[in-house]
């Protein structure tokens, strides 16, 4: 057999007939020159393999442009029912643990007091120093988040009810953006389209490992009335 | 969403019986391949998700014109082709900045993830896309070339020269730090 020449690539790919692969193979094993040209080629691919896959920075989430013109000019009609209810419920539960973490729980003190913060008066945070103490989801004490509830349940109730308010105001706002962007540009509306599945989709995700942590958070849950 | 995978036929049929919603669960099968064959392209993040959703979107519209519903991909890397190329036209003699080349990706050194992302955009685009098709996207020959509407030895001569050139950059970048190396030794 003559040297690989135009089917190296082939070769190395392994996209020859499988008559003309053995053949091929059995060339290689006795040609230095091949041997060399084979390996130089495997080297750029191995070379060009090891840069990794990256993720896309947001999803692209299509929603069928066709709609009737009575259609809800209203924010559900961006979302099947079905996203809506564990989205809130989710946001409810996200809410409860951002305000035990970030109001009233001292994580780095040792002596960890829950209460929510509502039954008493809290300094004014500014929004920065917020922001600067994220709350430490993999190592909440539900047991004592659970205490606090109990303590004062009504402040909890009060807590969930503002918060569930914000998060359904932030939820208007990006849909009156694609209210008003309905008959412009298709990418844009799309992008809008992306964020706002985006929020459902991390609030989903955060309820479903808030539910895996058991007992406690099982409760806030019936509590709420979102079971 | 419950997104279940499926093979592509089945949800193209369900597309163009009615259920366009079904269209996600092509998008989020396709979305990440499609994402990096354009980022790869292209080198810059904002500009290929754009590139991406956009071909999302033609393809959708164009749905009904697939003759062979078992090709979905191929077909669908040859829009995303036209939408790059397209932009490509578009863009003739602008300057951009690369890749930032700290996104996603810090398991090999750095230098060596530096020297094949210029190595690769040193290429022409023609032979940068073959060699993005066929290392990263894993397509057969006859697929790149319907892809480039070009011959399949076109393509694997595109190949081939992409990686002689590809050799050539990183033989001279491991001389250089061997050479740096040596003066720092010194």
């Amino acid at each position: 057999m003559s040297h690989l020449e135009d089917r190296l690539a082939e070769f190395v790919f392994e996209e020859l007939p499988p008559d003309e692969m053995g053949t091929a193979r059995h060339h290689v094993a006795q040609c230095l020159d091949c041997q060399a040209r084979v390996s130089d080629f495997r080297q750029v691919r191995h070379r060009l393999e090891q840069l990794p896959s990256m993720d896309p920075p947001r999803r692209v989430v299509f929603v069928p442009e066709a709609r009737p013109a009575s259609a809800s000019r209203g924010w559900t009609r961006w979302f099947p029912p079905v996203w809506a209810v564990p989205g809130i419920a989710a946001a409810v539960l996200v809410g409860f643990v951002l305000m035990a973490g970030g109001v009233s729980v001292d994580w780095a003190g040792g002596g960890v007091q829950v209460g929510l913060g509502l039954s008493e008066p809290v300094p004014p945070a500014s929004p920065v120093a917020a922001q600067e103490a994220p709350v430490d989801y993999d190592n909440l004490d539900y047991g004592r988040i659970t205490a606090g509830i109990e303590a004062d349940v009504p402040a909890f109730e009060a807590a969930l009810a503002r918060y569930r308010q914000d998060y359904m105001a932030e939820i208007e706002l990006l849909a009156s953006r694609i209210d008003a962007l309905d008959t412009g540009n298709q990418l844009e509306i799309l992008r809008v389209r992306s964020d706002l599945s985006r929020m459902y989709d991390t609030q989903q995700s955060v309820m479903r490992e808030f539910y895996g942590q058991g007992a406690a958070l099982q409760m806030v849950a019936e509590r709420v009335g979102l079971e | 969403m419950n997104l279940e995978p499926a093979d592509d036929r089945t949800i193209i049929e369900r597309v163009l019986a009615g259920d366009a919603n079904a269209f996600n669960l092509l998008v989020w099968q396709w979305e990440k391949p499609i994402y990096n064959y354009i980022l790869r392209l292209v080198r810059r993040p904002e500009d290929a998700m754009d590139l991406c959703q956009e071909s999302f979107l033609k393809a959708y519209r164009e749905l009904h014109s697939l003759k062979d519903r078992d090709r979905f991909s191929p077909w669908l890397y040859r829009i995303a082709h036209n939408v790059c190329y397209s932009r490509f036209r578009k863009d003739q003699g602008k300057t951009f900045v690369e890749i930032d080349p700290e996104i996603g990706a810090r398991r090999i050194p750095i230098e060596n993830r530096l020297a094949v992302e210029k190595a690769l955009a040193g290429l022409p685009e023609d032979q940068r896309e073959v060699v993005v098709l066929k290392v990263y996207q894993g397509l057969k020959f006859d697929e790149i070339a319907a892809i480039q509407d070009a011959p399949v030895s076109t393509v694997k001569s595109r190949l081939y020269m992409g990686f002689e050139k590809m050799k050539s950059v990183l033989t001279d970048a491991v001389d250089e730090r061997r050479s740096r190396g040596a003066d720092s030794g010194r």
